[in-house]
């Protein structure tokens, strides 16, 4: 299966993409007001002009001014007027702690909404235009590499742009009828862009984001990059850094350090419980069905079909005389299942890359879950990597 | 009439009175005087303590001193400035040629035709630190131009080698051989600095390279016995002049301290049309940068990396001041945009008021969706 995006795509993506682009602006601190109507109006001040702000804003806020989130939680629900006032003072003592006289508000230009806030230090995002234009650019200088999918969520203000490199990888521990693709993912959030490693696994097409920390590459330790690393600005030598970043991983073929490694230790060490029940939810969680049967009859066809072992091992716990209900999370992780890292890490990005049959909204997030569970194996290990030093 | 008396350089003062102002003597500073004496080539170098003595001299042997029109007296009459503009197009101008090497630097010299080059008619400052390479660089680029254009002529003036210097530099370097230069060591014994630059400043070479400004001030005052803001309006006039009426490139290069800032006067940094910047970076690798341009804006602040090849010969690295130049698009236009983001926040939330008459944004707001 072939999916490629073509410039006729390109170019009405990139439209789309410009037009939703959130908008922003740096406002003095001082400037913004709240009262006691703000949290059920769903409004704040700015400069005495009442506007409209995002669901989730008032969360956003607190956690910008280090305001206790439980406790911001539990005003909003109960509407109390309280946190506005407790907001108000967290932005006073915000402008004394840093100094600062200055914060930047992000907006969704669709919904007409305040979405987000930051320091305008933290913004290194470049525009969405602008991003297009690198990634052209880079297409341009390498004609090896491909723009795979662009993944494009106006709502949430993100955006991500898979490019391959048309070079086929094989490794032993994939069996040897698989082949991968290394690439990197250009990822617009509402304040950073950033780039990942990317793959692209032949055999069935699906694609996985990863992000496996630090590394030499492809064997050869004289060539090191961060895999994950986000632009610093926008200036004019902040954008020949992150160029550089990426011209150093095509040197390495794009292939991440410690990936093999990686791959042969998903492919031999059998998931936990909790991995692959996680996993699951993920993908249950994403299924979208007005009819509670027919949702469940997904559900149900979405577990068995792609996460099967689950309900074995459930079946497996009863039958040893535990209550699986009453397990936590530590326990899960200690239990093993019938299906491999990789299994469980395959049924993600199968999911998220190709139409399995199923309702699933925003599913490429699949593929960044698997890319996580993936990355576990170089982060401090999968749940069972080291399950037979127990027995030693 | 001054009577000629006194010893041979006494006469040739009495006698410039005589012919230049009619057996008087100009009322005003004796610098001026001095100035416009020093400004005329002679063979006898006089300095201007013996200048000042025969003026003296002569004043007291009763000789008339006269208002000049090259001394006026300040007046409240004469202070009365009568400012009378000029259009572009009725001013009359030397021939500016464009002198080309073919090579990157010439786009950073000059953006008013495609590909650029060194305009004629203009003072260019080159700074650098020592042993960067600035000699180097301007020899190169003089070489250069002549094998693009052997019509072109030019001339590399030194003020600090010698014949021999200059032998074990033409070894290093190979290419400038064939390059025309004015040693002026060879003008210090006898004097005649200041009438072997006036000369070469007159108006027959199409590019001068002075290596160095400062030192050749050092050599003038020496050479001539002047203080050192006469020696360097001289030399200033004469650089001017030369690019002004004469169509002269003229490139001088000039010292930093050790701090890395520019050495010289005020004066000169402005009267220049360019000031050129030669330094190693932070890598210790060499690059050359325009701080000022007034025939390539568009060329100033950005590096332009260099190496010296084997054969002494510069060599700039067009790919990475390519690649620079497109980082610095991406970044305007990258600005623009941020820019556009914060104008569309402005219309959609905070202006909306003046919009509709509105109290209230929100209500704007509600509205927008309303007809959507």
């Amino acid at each position: 299966m072939k999916r490629e995006v073509t410039e006729d795509q390109f170019a009405s993506l990139r439209e789309q993409m410009s037009t939703s682009e959130c908008v922003v602006k740096t406002v003095p601190l001082a400037s913004i007001q709240l009262d006691d109507k703000s949290i059920v109006s769903g409004r704040i001040g700015i400069g005495g002009v009442q506007v409209q702000v995002g669901s989730g804003f008032f969360q956003k806020l607190s956690s910008f001014l280090k305001v206790s989130r439980s406790l911001t939680s539990e005003m909003i629900k109960n509407e109390d007027g309280k946190l506005a006032a407790s907001l108000m003072n967290g932005l006073k003592d915000y402008r004394q702690a840093n100094g600062g006289s200055e914060i930047m508000l992000i907006a969704n230009p669709t919904t007409r909404e305040i979405v987000d806030i930051c320091d305008p230090k933290r913004y290194r995002r470049m525009t969405n235009d602008s991003v297009m234009d690198v990634t052209q650019r880079i297409i341009n200088e390498n004609p090896g590499l491909t723009i795979e999918t662009i993944d494009f969520n106006p709502q949430a203000g993100r955006s991500i742009i898979n490019l391959l490199n048309n070079n086929e990888v094989g490794f032993p521990g994939a069996g040897k009828d698989e082949f991968f693709k290394f690439g990197f993912s250009i990822i617009q959030s509402p304040k950073d862009t950033i780039v990942e490693m990317y793959n692209q696994r032949l055999v069935c097409a699906n694609g996985l984001r990863i992000s496996l920390g630090q590394g030499a590459i492809g064997g050869n330790g004289q060539i090191h990059f961060e895999e994950r690393f986000r632009l610093a600005g926008t200036g004019a030598e902040d954008i020949k850094t992150f160029l550089g970043k990426i011209e150093d991983m095509r040197k390495a073929q794009f292939i991440p350090g410690g990936f093999q490694q990686t791959l042969e230790s998903a492919a031999s060490t059998k998931a936990s419980l909790l991995e692959v029940e996680s996993a699951m939810i993920k993908a249950q969680r994403m299924v979208r069905e007005q009819d509670a049967s027919l949702k469940t009859n997904f559900i149900e066809n979405l577990s068995r079909k792609y996460f099967g072992s689950y309900a074995e091992t459930m079946a497996r716990v009863v039958r040893k005389g535990q209550n699986p209900m009453s397990l936590n999370d530590k326990q899960k992780s200690f239990i093993k299942t019938g299906q491999s890292i990789w299994d469980v890490v395959n049924s993600l990005t199968y999911l998220g890359s190709n139409d399995s049959g199923l309702p699933l909204e925003h599913k490429s997030e699949l593929k960044a879950e698997a890319g996580r569970l993936f990355a576990k194996g170089t982060n401090g290990g999968f749940d069972l990597q080291f399950a037979q030093f127990a027995q030693l | 009439m001054i009577k000629l008396s006194g010893g041979k350089k006494e006469q040739i003062v009495r006698e410039w009175f005589n012919v230049t102002h009619d057996g008087r003597v100009p009322k005003g500073k004796v610098l001026d005087a001095y100035t416009e004496f020093a400004s005329q080539p002679r063979t006898e170098e006089i300095s201007y303590g013996l200048f000042n003595g025969v003026l003296k001299k002569v004043i007291a042997e009763g000789a008339e001193v006269v208002q000049t029109a090259a001394s006026p007296e300040p007046s409240v009459k004469d202070s009365v400035v009568n400012p009378v503009p000029i259009k572009v197009e009725d001013m009359v101008f030397p021939e500016f040629k464009l002198h080309k090497t073919g090579k990157k630097i010439d786009a950073l010299f000059s953006d008013h035709e495609v590909g650029g080059g060194i305009y004629g008619g203009t003072v260019n400052i080159v700074v650098g630190e020592s042993g960067v390479g600035k000699s180097t660089v301007l020899l190169d680029l003089l070489a250069t131009v002549q094998a693009n254009d052997p019509t072109v002529k030019i001339l590399y003036v030194s003020s600090e080698m010698t014949r021999n210097d200059i032998l074990f530099y033409y070894k290093k370097t190979p290419a400038i051989g064939k390059v025309p230069t004015l040693l002026l060591m060879d003008y210090m014994k006898d004097s005649t600095l200041s009438q072997a630059l006036s000369a070469a400043f007159n108006g027959q070479y199409d590019i001068i390279v002075l290596d160095s400004y400062q030192d050749v001030l050092v050599k003038l005052k020496e050479a001539q016995g002047w203080r050192s803001t006469q020696a360097e309006s001289w030399l200033i006039n004469m650089m001017i002049e030369a690019s002004e009426n004469k169509g002269c490139a003229v490139l001088a290069i000039q010292h930093m301290t050790k701090g890395g800032t520019y050495v010289g006067s005020t004066y000169l940094k402005h009267a220049t049309t360019a000031m050129l910047e030669i330094r190693f970076d932070l890598s210790g690798q060499r690059y050359l940068e325009f701080s000022k341009n007034r025939r390539g804006g568009s060329g100033v602040n950005k590096r332009l990396y260099y190496v010296l090849d084997k054969d002494g010969s510069v060599v700039y690295d067009t790919e990475r001041f390519t690649e620079t130049e497109d980082m610095h698009k991406i970044e305007g236009s990258e600005a623009i945009r941020q820019h556009d983001l914060t104008k569309k926040f402005e219309e959609i939330f905070l202006k909306g008021k003046t919009v509709d008459g509105s109290d209230s944004v929100v209500e704007l707001q509600d509205s927008l969706r309303e007809e959507e």
